[in-house]
């Protein structure tokens, strides 16, 4: 091993980062040159000099000054779907589906009467799913529809449009 | 850290609790000033806290920390676009606490001799380039391994090597000087 590869590797050397065997040789090659001992040392001390420089701590705490910059969260969120097991839910999920139903319903009764032509001749709809389901299952829900628009609509015209 | 992804702010608190010293230490040998170094503390921990949820466990925790804060400061310097100002009053007087609260105080002399080695050091650190610097402090202060920088700093061991063979020489040059007499 010669002196230049010894002034190369004496930094690593130093923090101990070279392998075994490498350490080794450097350590037996300063043991035997008087100059590359003389520069080692002066490295060496040099690089001791940095830990006394006086360590930095913050003059207070940080945490109140970190704590007001973080990002506001918004309430909702924590918020997390309800479980579909639990019977609050399962029992809204059978009001809304009965509401659309319901609405879809009504929407086909609608249909079952038409509308008046512009010339005031009555137009009869045909037979639609809903009167069908109606004569099929009297008193259905379906009939009650059909019932319930057709009084309604008695009450704005004054004529039976079925 | 999986708790501080999650946005758990106890554990992002106890997180700061633990880091805040080093931390803060670290950016003020880089930038010399403490306030600056303060601010820039609580951005490092505020960009934690943010990319947490990003950090991924195969990665060694310090060294990812370590890389926002050398980023962080880096920005910072190149920012002003000047060289840091060095606060060496500041320093002196933090010298002169720990000699103050030291057991058995030195000779007046031995004192000034010793802060005199510790200005020398502070400006010779502050003259040498910058990424130089944060791997003295990385490898000196934070006891950070030559892989370790290398990851932190984003450049390979031989650049690390380089980078600390460089500071180490010219810390010398600049300490022969102050070299204490025997």
């Amino acid at each position: 091993m010669d002196c230049q590869h010894v002034t190369d590797r004496m930094s690593a050397f130093l923090d101990r980062e070279l392998p075994n065997q490498e350490h080794v040789e450097i350590r037996r090659h300063l043991d035997a040159c008087p100059r590359c001992a003389a520069d080692c040392e002066s490295l060496s001390r040099a690089w001791e000099q940095v830990s006394a420089v006086p360590r930095a701590a913050p003059r207070t705490d940080l945490w109140p000054r970190i704590e007001a910059r973080l990002p506001r969260t918004s309430r909702w969120a924590d918020w997390k779907w309800p479980a579909w097991s639990d019977v609050r839910v399962q029992a809204a999920a059978v009001v809304i589906a009965g509401l659309l139903i319901g609405g879809w319903l009504e929407g086909l009764a609608v249909g079952v009467r038409g509308s008046p032509s512009r010339a005031g001749v009555e137009v009869r709809s045909e037979p639609t799913d809903v009167q069908a389901f109606s004569d099929v299952f009297p008193g259905s829900l379906a009939e009650t529809v059909l019932k319930a628009t057709s009084a309604r609509e008695i009450s704005r015209s004054g004529k039976v449009t079925r | 850290m999986t708790l501080v992804g999650r946005g758990d702010v106890a554990a992002f608190r106890a997180l700061v609790d633990r880091y805040q010293n080093r931390l803060v230490n670290v950016l003020y040998q880089v930038v010399g000033d403490q306030s600056e170094a303060e601010d820039l503390a609580q951005d490092v921990f505020l960009k934690v806290y943010k990319a947490a949820g990003r950090y991924r466990a195969e990665a060694r925790f310090s060294t990812w920390f370590y890389r926002i804060a050398t980023n962080t400061a880096l920005n910072a310097l190149k920012a002003k676009r000047r060289r840091p100002t060095v606060s060496l009053d500041e320093m002196e007087e933090q010298g002169r606490s720990v000699n103050a609260l030291s057991a058995t105080p030195d000779p007046p002399d031995r004192v000034l001799q010793r802060a005199e080695v510790v200005r020398a050091v502070q400006r010779a650190l502050h003259q040498i380039p910058e990424r130089q610097r944060m791997a003295v402090i990385l490898h000196r202060f934070e006891g950070l391994s030559y892989q370790e920088i290398a990851e932190a700093l984003r450049v390979s061991i031989d650049a690390v090597d380089a980078m600390l063979r460089r500071a180490k020489a010219s810390l010398r040059d600049a300490l022969v000087l102050h070299r204490p007499r025997p």
